[in-house]
């Protein structure tokens, strides 16, 4: 495994320096990213799962396997695609924020180049489960990288099913263009899946105030029948 | 009957897949079948309304014709989204007979997702879906986005 993961990091050190001109890809200045932004859009690669996160699919059941009915957000790129709730960007001198209207996430991120992320602290405290992180600029991109997320379901939406190990790492990328931005965001989890897969989400800046969440685990599931108690068999 | 809002169709659709197609075959998509695929109208009695996050949930009891009541549930975007979207949920009340469009529920029996609400009155209550915030503008309303972009099939991109 150890020499599996190492070629896994190679690889995808390898893609993301060939695959990320940086400076092609700023359109805008890094002070753009500052703001309240709506998904306009995501783009779907072809993720190749392995025969772990094919097994891991087929046994995944819509109905009582979507964290979401505890109010747990599945993933960060899981929280980041839901089409509705907004995102808002905040940079400051040190580290930025990251505040989800959907299910309440707040990422606080050191930005620091020494720090790696499987040192960097916990992003949301009330949800470490979405892993540590630790930000940087390259040229006018802000990049974020984490690690630490603990197994579990990665999507139940778009991807239904599809896994995450503990190893899995991800690297977000920020792009500015004015009033809009593109988030890139590149998986590697050997465990799961053949190779690095990256998930494009574009976004529009709104001056709509983000609001409150507010998801209650007694009501995110409020009749047995939606978290499927009494499903009929598929 | 006055119809406040006329009922969104498929028109629109084609555009739609432009913008939405990468944002199918979630989480909705996962519980329901789309509209054209299982659609479904009760017409009942709300006996409560529940305004909030992940999912709205209205509760309703319809009457077949064998005079047996069921109990239904009826599922509606995060609260979030139908307030920003000045959806007219404050008109919608417990006791109120409604006829409700809806798409079925992939596995639960008795359990659909709503795509709008006729009130006695007639006054339409839907919500276009995400849908209008696609694009290059920003919109506060169904209404708003399409008076610009044209009609759009909400069952596409529901939260």
């Amino acid at each position: 495994m150890k020499i599996q993961n190492a070629v896994w990091t190679g690889t995808a050190m390898v893609v993301g320096a060939l695959a990320w001109p940086t400076a092609s890809l700023a359109q805008g200045e890094r002070a753009e990213l500052d703001g309240v932004w709506n998904v306009t859009g995501s783009s779907s690669p072809d993720i190749a799962l392995n025969a772990a996160g094919d097994a891991f699919r087929e046994a995944y059941d819509f109905l009582t396997d979507d964290p979401h009915m505890q109010c747990m957000p599945a993933s960060v790129t899981r929280t980041m695609i839901t089409p509705s709730p907004l995102m808002e960007i905040r940079q400051h001198d040190g580290h930025v924020e990251f505040n989800h209207e959907f299910m309440d996430v707040k990422r606080r991120i050191p930005i620091d180049r020494q720090l790696t992320a499987t040192d960097a602290p916990i992003a949301d405290a009330q949800y470490p489960h979405l892993g540590r992180s630790v930000a940087r600029y390259e040229g006018e991109n802000l990049v974020i990288d984490s690690a630490g997320m603990h197994a579990g379901v990665f999507s139940t939406f778009q991807w239904v099913g599809y896994p995450q190990s503990d190893l899995m790492m991800t690297t977000e990328r920020y792009i500015p263009n004015g009033d809009r931005m593109e988030a890139r965001i590149t998986h590697f989890d050997p465990v799961y899946y053949e190779t690095p897969f990256t998930i494009i989400i574009t976004y529009a800046r709104t001056h709509h105030p983000l609001l409150e969440w507010g998801c209650v685990p007694e009501k995110a599931c409020a009749d047995p029948r939606l978290c499927g108690v009494d499903a009929v068999n598929p | 009957m006055r119809i406040r809002l006329a009922i969104s169709g498929i028109a629109g659709a084609a555009a739609m897949i432009i913008a939405g197609s990468a944002l199918a075959h979630h989480s909705v998509s996962t519980n329901y079948f789309n509209y054209e695929e299982a659609p479904i109208v009760l017409v009942g009695s709300i006996t409560e309304i529940e305004i909030r996050n992940p999912h709205s949930l209205i509760t309703l009891n319809v009457v077949d014709r064998d005079g047996v009541t069921t109990e239904w549930l009826a599922e509606w975007s995060d609260g979030n989204a139908l307030r920003r979207r000045a959806v007219d949920i404050d008109l919608i009340e417990v006791g109120e007979e409604v006829t409700i469009n809806a798409r079925q529920h992939r596995r639960l029996e008795h359990v659909v997702y709503i795509r709008d609400v006729l009130l006695s009155d007639g006054t339409l209550v839907r919500d276009c879906g995400a849908g209008i915030y696609r694009g290059d503008e920003y919109y506060a309303t169904c209404d708003e986005a399409e008076a610009v972009q044209g009609r759009q099939d909400p069952s596409f991109l529901v939260p």
